[in-house]
């Protein structure tokens, strides 16, 4: 943007047939040829904005060699239209110190130049030297909008990752619970059953069972095929078993499905074995993309002659369309081989379901950038009409009428943005000429040049209207609002003089207000692209996080079950006869099993954790305990789970052969209950404290309480 | 609903417990041979006959037969519930009683709503399947504990409303599996307790899939007087 206001400022200095002079035709080339080398190029690079300072700083300081004191009385010429957007971008693209200082070495510039024409404390100066310092406020306005509009999408994208993961990574884990747990009650809880609740069981069939439930125990669990691999991390773990060196370029990550991923990195391997063995290569590059990988080579290449052989047939072209995709090898002799890979990308669905997003973005875009820009207008319209003023023009009255116009205009944006019908921003399009058209009609032709301020001010009061609209009709809306008043100037005073004016005018304000609108347009862009990619992050985070719950799932507590219950299967398959301590052990697994088949899954609280240990402890003393926890139990405090555990505890303590413990949700309450048998204990029932209710049925006493 | 007269003598006939077989339908041998040990030890013994490892077997042999008890294990050699095997069953006039380790209140619902009379959790234990089916056996309706936190849990449109008092019977009978206790907290008799539970299943059922079971289920309900006819 700000080599687009200095090439056209540069090419109406080159054109105005009232500034003559070899230097300036010198400086404006060298300025045009610089905008060009810079739009070209499009460098980010340090020395680039460098080179961009100079340059202002430069034209700042060239301004003897570039304006005649005539020329320098106009509304904005154009040093001063390079140095203030240049200054205007800067702030929007520097951190605010860093702008600031080239704000401070800019003006510092400027007022050396420009008081060599107009001398020392002309009230001109002072005017340019303040829409300088307007300029560079405005655009570090939008740069903070801007940078909390980007910190608030970034921050609500990241919670919803986290919370999706957190979601995924649960449902995986209740799913691989589910798996194991109907894997043990399959194998193992059935035949503990038959053993320990059923008199006169028949040995072999015991026996049997248990010889093959040891083997389905035993047996490793099936490594899960849905998995995403990082396809890169293969790829660089097979290169270093390659002569030539491999540099990767591109995504340095790419999970993909297990299926595709290793399609993909036996079709590289197989590419890479061919660059080792037969291309006399020096190196080769990978590109990773989204959807593609490159392996280029600067070897010899495959003339097109010959056959491809198996290798490339086989293992690279028909291995990627065994997954719904696709290879190509591009090779010419002596020029080095290509081998490009494609796969499908299946995301295509989740992009839909940010249309929440989108609604937060808006409302964000509003609130920020469209106060920001509102502020902006504001400023501009002070200025605008402050300059025309104090330069004595007629009718100040209709002027300030006018300017109040606009700043209604301008502050009424929320409006248009949130209820606005189809017809309300062509009318607020149409006021605006208007205004436009009155403020110009209004002065006089020698006033013109330096009092029209409806020029800048008008395009930026349009802006925070035009949030929600299309790239294109929200230009052609300012493009209207800029050109039809001009045309009207121009048939009225037919000069070169306006023309350049305008022109000037157009570098000045048009361009930067294009650019301020685009701006909403690609932050729109990038959102939905940034969605794109985040729909699929998050699928493959979540699955990764899935993958990771059902290791450390297979390590933990199943494995400590299994390791308890493969001494007593070994035992029952040995055909040795069942005796009452079989059976109470027996008895005692099947229990274990059932609670854990019970349990709400391995996320269950540390609350239900502690509960398990009590019950340990009790089941170690030989009661038998079944237990029911709610999953979704609300939240307590820790006074309330304290309490709650103390009831267990104090309850549990009284059974003597068995117990059974419900913890339920009741509301934003918890309700506990605990059914145990008394027989034979010696001390007394008492009522437990803390509003518990106690029923007692010969032995059986229960207790409930309610606690929240 | 209307049930006309007819319809409630078809269901007296069909009650004779006499000739109504129970059978097993399990992959596990293990748990064939201890439900039919547990029948064969209950006071009075229940007459079982022969078990079937899978669903096909079961309606490959009783293709033609009249209606039978059926403890019906949910996942048979496959990990996930079998819900469409039991929805054939059911729908044959069967009396499914779902004998299962899943304990998910939805997975609960879901086969009451495919038409199975109960649901008893194998946690649950023995006495809880040999009450089971009993019930089945006479067309009472019945309800198991874990059974009856699944349907005070219910939140779904188009349920019964069920009166306060009956909720707490439902979580009191699932906190406690003791109809004993519960009446000694609640201050009614256990059999009180027992109509309680079998009015709610009778609701449920009345509100349920339109399944046979569903009807036999509500015209027993009618003749014991547990549910009237206002209520439907």
């Amino acid at each position: 943007m700000r080599q687009c206001s200095s090439l056209t400022a540069a090419a109406v200095a080159l054109l105005d047939p009232a500034v003559p002079g070899a230097s300036n035709t010198v400086l404006m080339m060298g300025l045009a040829v610089w905008a060009i080398y810079r739009l070209v190029t499009r460098s980010r690079s340090a020395i680039a904005t460098a080179g961009d300072v100079v340059v202002l700083v430069v034209i700042g300081a060239a301004i003897p060699v570039l304006a005649t004191p005539d020329e320098f009385f106009g509304m904005a010429s154009v040093p001063q239209t390079v140095v203030a957007v240049s200054i205007a971008t800067l702030g929007v693209q520097l951190p605010a110190l860093w702008s600031a200082t080239v704000l401070a070495v800019g003006i510092c510039a400027y007022v050396s130049g420009a008081s060599a024409v107009v001398g020392w404390g002309g009230a001109l100066l002072f005017h340019d030297l303040l829409s300088i310092v307007v300029a560079w406020t405005v655009s570090v306005l939008l740069r903070l909008a801007i940078e909390r509009v980007a910190r608030t999408a970034d921050q609500a994208h990241q919670d919803r990752l986290a919370a999706e993961v957190a979601a995924g990574v649960a449902q995986a884990r209740r799913n691989s619970d589910r798996e194991q747990l109907a894997m043990l009650h399959d194998t193992a809880a059935a035949t503990l059953l038959l053993v320990g609740h059923t008199p006169h069981v028949p040995v072999e069939r015991v026996a049997a069972q248990a010889s093959r439930d040891l083997m389905v125990l035993q047996a490793r669990p099936v490594t899960d095929h849905c998995a995403p691999v990082d396809v890169i991390r293969l790829l660089r773990d097979d290169s270093t078993y390659l002569d030539v060196p491999i540099y990767f370029t591109g995504l340095d990550h790419l999970w993909l499905d297990a299926e595709p991923a290793h399609a993909l990195v036996a079709a590289s391997r197989e590419a890479l074995n061919n660059v080792d063995r037969h291309a006399h290569a020096n190196s080769v590059t990978i590109y990773a993309g989204r959807h593609r990988l490159d392996i280029t080579d600067d070897g010899r290449g495959i003339s097109t002659g010959t056959s491809r052989g198996h290798g490339i047939d086989q293992s690279i072209v028909a291995r990627m369309q065994r997954v719904g995709g696709r290879a190509f090898v591009h090779s010419a002799p002596g020029g080095g081989t290509t081998v490009e890979l494609q796969w499908r990308s299946d995301d295509e669905e989740l992009i839909s379901a940010g249309s929440r997003d989108d609604d937060e973005l808006e409302r964000n875009l509003w609130s920020r950038y469209g106060l920001a820009l509102t502020a902006s207008n504001i400023l501009v319209v002070t200025v605008g009409l402050w300059h025309a003023l104090s330069a004595n023009i007629q009718m100040p009255a209709v002027q300030i009428g006018l300017a109040v116009a606009v700043a209604l205009c301008a502050l009424s944006a929320p409006l248009t943005v949130r209820h606005g019908g189809r017809w309300v921003l062509p009318g607020v399009v149409a006021t605006l000429t208007g205004i436009a058209i009155v403020q110009q009609a209004t002065l006089s032709e020698s006033e013109l040049v330096y009092a029209s301020w409806s020029q800048a001010a008008v395009g930026f009061c349009l802006l925070p209207h035009l949030l929600r609209s299309p790239f294109a009709r929200g230009l052609a809306f300012l493009l209207t609002l800029w050109i039809i008043p001009a045309v009207i100037v121009l048939t009225r005073v037919p000069t070169v003089h306006m023309v350049l004016a305008f022109a000037v005018g157009a570098a000045a304000f048009l361009v930067p207000q294009i650019a301020a609108f685009s701006f909403i347009t690609s932050v729109r862009t990038s959102l939905r692209l940034a969605r794109r990619e985040n729909a699929t992050r998050l699928r493959l985070e979540a699955r990764v996080g899935v993958a990771e719950a059902m290791a450390s799932q297979r390590d933990r507590r199943y494995s400590d079950t299994v390791a308890r219950l493969v001494p007593l299967l070994r035992t029952l398959s040995q055909r040795g006869p069942i005796t009452e301590e079989l059976r109470r052990q027996a008895r005692a697994e099947c229990r274990r099993l059932r609670a854990l088949f019970d349990e709400s899954g391995p996320e269950s609280t540390l609350l239900s954790k502690r509960i398990q240990s009590l019950i340990g402890q009790a089941e170690r003393r030989g009661v038998n305990v079944t237990a029911h926890v709610d999953g979704d139990l609300p939240t307590m405090s820790l006074d309330t789970a304290e309490r709650v555990l103390h009831h267990i505890d104090a309850a549990l303590d009284r059974a003597s052969t068995w117990a059974r413990v419900v913890l339920t949700s009741a509301h934003d309450e918890v309700d506990l209950s605990v059914v145990c048998d008394v027989a034979g204990r010696r001390s007394p029932v008492r009522r437990p404290s803390g509003g518990a209710e106690v029923v007692v049925d010969k032995d059986t006493v229960w207790m409930t309480l309610r606690a929240g | 609903m209307t049930t006309d007269s007819g319809e409630l003598e078809l269901v007296g006939a069909e009650g004779n417990t006499d000739h109504t077989v129970v059978t097993v339908v399990d992959d596990h041998d293990a748990i064939q041979l201890a439900v039919q040990i547990w029948c064969r030890e209950a006071r009075p013994p229940i007459s079982i006959g022969a078990g079937y490892r899978s669903t096909t077997d079961f309606l490959a042999a009783h293709r033609d037969g009249s209606p039978a008890v059926v403890v019906f294990d949910l996942e048979q050699n496959q990990h996930r519930p079998d819900f469409a095997g039991l929805e054939k069953v059911a729908a044959m006039g069967h009396r499914v009683i779902v004998y299962s380790h899943l304990a998910g209140d939805e997975v609960i619902l879901r086969c009451l709503e495919l038409g199975a009379v109960t649901f008893i959790v194998k946690s649950e234990g023995r006495s809880h399947l040999i009450d089971a089916v009993r019930a089945a056996l006479v067309l009472e309706p019945h309800v198991g504990p874990m059974m009856a936190k699944a349907i005070f849990h219910d939140r779904n449109v188009g349920r019964p409303k069920l009166a306060a008092r009956e909720q707490e019977v439902l979580i009191a009978w699932f906190q406690t599996e003791s109809k004993d206790l519960v009446g000694q907290k609640l201050r009614i008799s256990s059999t009180t307790v027992r109509t309680h539970l079998q009015r709610v299943r009778a609701k449920y059922a009345a509100a349920g899939r339109p399944a046979l079971t569903k009807s036999a289920l509500v015209a027993r309900a009618i003749q014991d007087g547990i549910i009237f006819l206002d209520d439907l």
